[in-house]
């Protein structure tokens, strides 16, 4: 179980920075949790989170069931007491929905130092937008991101966003929210000078056109554009996780998500049919993460 | 159009490769139609909607109670409970559901309510298909979607969708499906991944003939 969400989670692993600007580096991993806290899966999925934890600084959780930590006994009925990964706290949202069904953002975040990396929780943000606008309006947390390798540490901050778009019964509704972040996404990068990255489940490919069409031309890209969503035999079906980062190389704050290759790097021994009966039906997509101020 | 049994057989045995153990550790009682149910999560809680009559849709004051042990049988807890009409819609499967109204007259600290069984509407049985093979056509409803991906969407607001794959022939088994008037939404998918449309089954006799403009085509066997 422990090498599940690893084999998994998409690596973007190597770094390219500018050789300039000193680089705040931290990794990132978004996953869709599968109403996390309302199954008996529940075990299985806060071992893989713990597992990951090892190897990444941030963990944005969509389909949150619970207000406080789903793994912790005193937030589950399902026997489940499996305390925070190591070294990490727990941010979360309000809950968020438009009916009685209800879920909630949860963001674990690393409170050692890792790699010469401090990450420092700065603030929230939970009125980013409404349920006119969002089924689950989007979450925001702002980190400060510390290299502390040389002799005169430097830091940038950066809000990470957590978002789980509509399904809803059409492709339209998908889209709207796509394009709807445009508006949060430019709010945030006005203030506080920071970067910012969006995660999630979007419910719509990447190259979506008409949702996504406004990153480009707001200093913004959007990756990956890989299957994410899996079926019920765990086969990988549709392209709907990524994340929205702040792209900009002239001018900082800049985000670059390092990248090899965008492949799956799947090598574990067992099999995605395990993974959708035991975790999820998302796979995580995890990348690094270098920040420039 | 009629599918041979042979051919239905078939279909029920994909599905029992795919989910061989939604069955095994259902939680609540299924329907007498049924063996086994498609997009049985392992243990998953029901998700419960609850509207009151005085119009408030989206009422959260409640908490799910698990069922007694040596039981199959979910409720709530209502706290406070005001007197009031609730009209409770509950989600087993994105294919089996229930709704119920409770007039409740008195003004209390809490109050348990029982859901209602799965596949009850206001405490009638609806038809319930034991085996359900749905044939993925494309959007104009001529060709058959072999390998296609297809998202069924639960029918709550909020709901994420249960992903299958159809087999070569366009087919996806479903076990345990209700019929519902509305019939069941769904967005569909070829096997590149491609988006082709949003759509529905219907799940009612009538819809084994494909009507037209219809994209998707139900043959429930007989």
């Amino acid at each position: 179980m422990h090498a599940k969400c690893l084999g998994l989670a998409l690596a973007l692993a190597g770094v390219g920075l500018p050789a300039a600007a000193q680089a705040q580096s931290f990794t990132i991993l978004t996953q869709n949790v599968l109403r996390f806290g309302h199954g008996s899966r529940l075990l299985n999925q806060c071992n893989a989170i713990t597992t990951a934890s090892a190897t990444v600084d941030i963990i944005v959780m969509q389909e949150v069931m619970a207000s406080g930590y789903p793994c912790l006994a005193a937030n589950n009925k399902k026997g489940v007491n499996v305390p925070l990964p190591p070294n990490f706290a727990y941010a979360t949202s309000a809950a968020k929905g438009r009916s009685s069904y209800i879920e909630y953002y949860g963001i674990l975040y690393r409170t050692n130092q890792r790699n010469n990396t401090q990450i420092t929780l700065l603030g929230q943000d939970d009125a980013l937008s409404t349920t006119a606008t969002f089924m689950r309006p989007p979450y925001g947390a702002r980190f400060q991101v510390t290299d502390n390798s040389t002799s005169t540490p430097k830091s940038c901050n950066v809000w990470i966003v957590d978002i789980h778009s509509i399904f809803g019964p059409n492709l339209a509704g998908r889209q709207a929210e796509a394009a709807a972040m445009r508006g949060i996404y430019r709010n945030l990068m006005a203030r506080n000078n920071g970067a910012v990255i969006v995660a999630g489940d979007w419910n719509v490919p990447a190259d979506d056109a008409t949702g996504f069409g406004w990153v480009a031309t707001n200093n913004a890209a959007i990756q990956p554009n890989v299957l994410t969503s899996l079926t019920s035999a765990g086969a990988p079906s549709s392209a709907y996780d990524h994340a929205i980062n702040t792209s900009n190389s002239s001018t900082p704050p800049s985000i670059t998500i390092a990248q090899t290759g965008g492949s799956w790097t799947y090598t574990g021994a067992y099999s995605m049919a395990q993974w959708r009966t035991n975790v999820s039906d998302h796979m995580g997509v995890k990348a690094t993460v270098s920040l420039t101020c | 159009m009629l599918r041979r049994p042979h051919k239905i057989a078939a279909a029920g045995l994909l599905l029992a490769l795919a989910l061989p153990s939604a069955a095994a550790a259902q939680v609540f009682k299924l329907p007498s139609e049924c063996t086994s149910a498609t997009g049985a999560e392992d243990l998953d809680d029901p998700v419960v909607l609850i509207s009151l009559g005085s119009g408030e849709q989206n009422f959260t004051g409640f908490t799910l109670l698990n069922p007694p042990k040596g039981t199959t049988t979910w409720g709530i807890q209502v706290i406070p409970a005001a007197a009031a009409q609730y009209n409770l819609f509950v989600t087993y499967t994105p294919f089996l559901t229930s709704d119920r109204t409770i007039v409740f007259p008195y003004n209390r600290p809490s109050a348990i309510f029982l859901l209602p069984a799965p596949g009850v509407t206001g405490g009638r049985k609806m038809k319930i298909w034991a085996n359900f093979p749905v044939t993925i056509y494309d959007a104009p409803g001529k060709q058959i979607v072999p390998y296609a991906y297809v998202d069924f969407i639960p029918a709550f607001n909020g709901s994420s969708p249960y992903t299958m794959q159809a087999n070569g022939q366009g087919v996806i088994p479903l076990n345990c499906v209700q019929q519902v008037s509305g019939g069941y939404r769904i967005t569909v998918y070829d096997q590149n991944h491609a988006y082709l449309y949003d759509g529905s089954f219907q799940t009612n006799a009538l819809a084994a003939t494909r009507q037209p403009g219809a994209r998707t085509e139900a043959d429930p066997p007989r």
